[in-house]
């Protein structure tokens, strides 16, 4: 069974296959983006800091690729940003990425505390200030 | 978009089912949604108010969530979003029923439901 960063370095694959060098296609642990591409999505939602925490790699599916790369780079910058802020929580478990007309981020805590979903819910009511974009903050519990 | 009265009485009608349902706990599924939907109209009461009654209409969630950012104050959008995820988990997430308890409806209740329907305050 594949794993999350395999899943994540598969689907960047796929979605951004134009971008790489001949040199890299094959293998997906292969894969470096090219000097042009202005975001690396493998380095911004499965960053060292949140796998030193033991905390499983973030799961991305194709269409949040293909909505990320239709963004301007202020509202990448605005979604960067509240994704580090997510993960610099202690109590936040994971955190997935789907895009199913509305691009949402499932976040999931290890139990309902109202404080806790609140720092989360004002980090999502930020984004959709700055963004203009509709995002979906949908909290899981195990 | 209705007027604001209508979402108002909309928004009671919700509220009082919640009553109906009382501690029957074999139904707190429904009170969950039911608070929600009141909510819901008081929100959207507070859309009409702002907007203008005819000026609007919320055509889907998505445009209703754009809305609230737009217009509500951070803690009442936050009141909203907590309201709205338990109602997801109400109607969709039948493995999501151990959230579904009196203590995190009374929660919702006293904390957030409360700041949406003070929304209809400000409809005066």
């Amino acid at each position: 069974m594949a794993t999350g960063v395999e899943i994540v370095l598969t689907n960047i694959y796929d979605v951004h296959k134009e971008r790489f060098s001949a040199s890299t296609l094959g293998s997906a642990s292969q894969i470096k983006l090219d000097s042009a591409t202005h975001f690396n999505p493998a380095i911004i939602f499965n960053d060292a800091y949140f796998t030193q925490r033991s905390i499983s790699s973030s799961i991305i599916n194709e269409d949040f690729y293909k909505f990320l790369s239709n963004l301007e780079q202020r509202n990448i910058d605005a979604i960067i940003l509240a994704v580090k802020k997510i993960k610099s929580y202690p109590f936040v478990n994971s955190i997935d990425f789907k895009y199913k007309g509305t691009p949402t981020f499932i976040i999931t805590l290890p139990e309902v505390n109202r404080g806790n979903e609140n720092k989360i819910y004002a980090i999502e009511y930020q984004l959709m200030k700055k963004t203009r974009i509709n995002f979906d903050f949908y909290i899981d519990f195990p | 978009m209705a007027t604001v009265e209508q979402h108002i009485s909309k928004a009671e009608n919700n509220e009082s089912f919640t009553s109906f349902i009382g501690n029957n706990h074999n139904y707190i599924d429904w009170k969950f949604v039911a608070l929600y939907y009141s909510a819901l109209h008081f929100g959207d009461a507070f859309i009409a108010k702002k907007l203008g009654y005819g000026r609007y209409r919320i055509e889907n969630h998505d445009e209703r969530r754009m809305l609230y950012n737009d217009l509500f104050d951070d803690e009442t959008f936050l009141s909203y979003e907590r309201l709205e995820k338990f109602s997801r988990y109400a109607r969709y997430h039948p493995e999501k029923i151990n959230l579904l308890t009196e203590k995190n409806y009374n929660d919702l209740l006293t904390n957030d439901f409360i700041k949406m329907k003070s929304l209809s305050q400000q409809c005066k």
